[in-house]
């Protein structure tokens, strides 16, 4: 049996917010582990159409950007940033970007850049781009 | 200017998990599903023989149907108690299938993914032979495949009986050790002795407790493929990329309520069984006293306020019910050296107090602890172990001494009978829980200061970037080939893992110490 309790209206939302953690935090993450450079150009990743993708990428002192104009069929939809340091070598932060892909898109594509790229990194994200294809399944 | 100031990340994620928490403590006033017991076995006339048959199973876990292989159709795997000098003979069989959790749009497992269902089975904290037949973590069983395993629980005769408590059993096959952890591929074993008599423990209501920690992609199933950490809420995404959550169930249900009746004692054996999440233990308004580490009890219970488990640690402690009311059963958050900083907390479960009062007793002298035999108490070999790790690349890489895990090393031999000291050098942030096969140890030092604790572990999380010293005793009676690794178990699958010959008068020409004994 429920307990009855008087919610105030910050525990209705932290309620829902409860009930959101119960059904999960469901969103694809991509961080630069998902680049291999043995992969063939033009990997596509398939995702589910609706749900939710976040890249997460080192940074600090070097910042990611969002290219807009190279992307296709996403909206960037929030950035932040975690501290992180001594996980990878010349990086503090993890940023991250947050995306929506378009309603009824079959395809996507997601840049993000930095021109302050760590030497760590060189070899996974080679000239700091960070490309994402992704192909978009109806659920 | 940098994107964290323009952005006020940080401040936002405080902000967030500020939320989660005010939402858990919420949960902790409504009712929850109730506290489950673990179906178990009894060794009878000194033996216990039964079948682990690993297959796929459905379960109810907080609303969510979840499909995962499971030990005998139950998650976690039943309890099983044993005496020292009894033998454990189990059969196990590896009924796994190779439809789970695959990437979207993936036609099949290939035989990479095949591969995460290959298993074995160790016993956690057991003082048992790692020869084949018993102990053996090297055995590979694949699907379709079985393997009987014989297991002789150091008895009085041998002079030094296996220590009574808490241990448990989990697969230990390199590469999908951490697959089936997050599987939730795990239970417990008990040994039962002298500490069982101890009148306040002996009174005290038993409750034992798996803490699993359940990786699911949204389908309800651990993602077969590659794992890499990330920040956030959830630890870790997958290559390629699936869309997960994480579930912290204890016995697998989410979020019990663990009734107790006000001034009850109970008697709590808890196992941190998941494969990457500590869990540091708090129970709102109540004290803890602990009675025993890794299955060793203490001479004397301790009253603390929280106990830390890392990974593979197991603790033992007795409360009694306040007054009554609901109480949180938490894990703390806490910062074990994850991308991204602490772990968020997580409500495990809610401890309620209503009832007939009791006045239960609460413990003080326990039994005679454990000590190093007097005739091998001088320490004859010290050695050095480095732990390191980068996790930029996929996979990530964990080394030992700077080399990753190989099947065809001997990284260290011992002669048993002795005791060694080893100096563990944690070079990276991570908080890497040092654990070793067959032999638990005393840890005499962090950071080169001095612990004064007689405790005993098989698991122990090095400070980041630090160091930990600890003695060991190796027993006599068991020698082999095994290992020692860390236990976040991702970490392990990766390389930080290195073999151990344990050897005797028969010492096999070509090894031998590397730095020499005396």
């Amino acid at each position: 049996m429920k307990k009855r309790i008087f919610l105030t209206l910050p525990a209705l939302c932290f309620a829902a917010v409860a009930q959101a953690q119960d059904a999960g935090i469901f969103q694809y993450v991509f961080t630069q582990s998902y680049k291999n450079p043995a992969d063939p150009p033009g990997r596509m990743q398939p995702i589910r159409a609706g749900v939710p993708v976040q890249v997460q990428l080192p940074a600090g002192p070097g910042v990611w950007v969002y290219d807009a104009g190279e992307s296709s069929n996403v909206a960037l939809t929030g950035e932040g940033s975690f501290d992180s340091p001594d996980r990878i070598a010349g990086t503090d932060t993890i940023q991250t970007f947050s995306f929506a892909v378009a309603d009824g898109a079959d395809r996507a594509k997601i840049v993000v850049t930095t021109d302050n790229l760590p030497p760590s990194l060189a070899d996974i994200v080679p000239g700091g781009v960070f490309d994402l294809s992704l192909q978009v399944v109806s659920p | 200017m940098h994107r964290r100031e323009l952005l006020g990340g940080t401040a936002a994620l405080v902000l967030a998990q500020v939320r989660w928490a005010a939402a858990a403590e919420l949960e902790t006033l409504q009712s929850g599903p109730p506290y489950r017991a673990l179906p178990e076995k009894q060794s009878k006339h000194g033996k216990l023989t039964t079948v682990l048959n690993m297959a796929t199973g459905s379960f109810d876990v907080g609303g969510r149907t979840l499909r995962l292989p499971a030990y005998n159709d139950t998650m976690p795997g039943t309890l099983y108690r044993l005496r020292p000098g009894d033998t454990l003979k189990w059969t196990l069989r590896n009924n796994m299938t190779d439809d789970l959790g695959l990437p979207l749009g993936a036609t099949g497992a290939n035989e990479a993914q095949k591969a995460l269902n290959y298993t074995n089975v160790h016993t956690h904290g057991l003082q048992v032979s790692p020869g084949d037949g018993s102990d053996n973590v090297y055995r590979v069983i694949k699907p379709g495949e079985k393997h009987t395993y014989t297991y002789k629980i150091p008895g009085p005769e041998s002079g030094r009986p296996q220590p009574a408590g808490l241990h448990w059993y989990h697969p230990h096959k390199h590469g999908s050790t951490s697959h089936q952890g997050w599987q939730g591929l795990a239970g417990p074993i008990v040994i039962e002795g002298e500490i069982d008599r101890v009148r306040a423990v002996a009174a005290a209501r038993e409750r034992v407790m798996v803490l699993n920690e359940i990786l699911i992609n949204d389908q309800g199933e651990t993602p077969t493929a590659g794992i890499v950490p990330t920040a956030g809420p959830v630890p870790f995404t997958s290559v390629p990329a699936m869309p997960m959550d994480i579930l912290f169930p204890v016995n697998g249900v989410l979020r019990p309520d663990i009734d107790v009746r006000p001034g009850e004692t109970q008697r709590w054996r808890v196992l941190a069984a998941g494969p990457h999440r500590v869990f540091h233990l708090k129970i709102d308004g109540h004290d803890m006293w602990q009675i025993s580490q890794d299955g060793i009890p203490f001479a004397k219970a301790r009253k603390v306020s929280s106990i830390v488990l890392a990974p593979g640690n197991r603790a033992e402690f007795i409360i009694r019910g306040g007054a009554p009311g609901r109480y949180a059963f938490r894990a703390l958050a806490f910062s074990q050296g994850h991308p991204g900083g602490a772990r968020p907390e997580k409500i495990l479960g809610t401890l309620v107090s209503a009832g007939e009062p009791m006045n239960g007793e609460l413990p003080g002298d326990l039994v005679e602890p454990l000590t190093i035999p007097a005739k091998a108490r001088k320490v004859v070999n010290e050695r050095t172990v480095r732990f390191s790790g980068d996790i930029s690349t996929q996979p990530v890489q964990f080394f030992l001494d700077g080399k990753p895990f190989s099947g065809s090393r001997i990284d260290q031999a011992v002669l048993v009978g002795t005791t060694e000291e080893w100096t563990l050098i944690n070079e990276d942030v991570f908080r890497h829980p040092f654990h070793i096969h067959v032999n638990p140890f005393q840890v005499i030092e962090i950071n080169g200061q001095p612990t004064n604790d007689d405790s005993w572990w098989d698991t122990f999380m090095l400070p980041s970037k630090g160091s930990a010293k600890i003695r060991m005793y190796f027993r006599p009676d068991v020698s082999g080939l095994t290992v020692y690794h860390c236990h976040i178990l991702p970490h392990e699958d990766n390389g930080m893992m290195a073999n151990i010959l344990l050897y005797g008068a028969d010492l096999p020409q070509g090894f031998g110490p590397e730095g020499g004994h005396h």
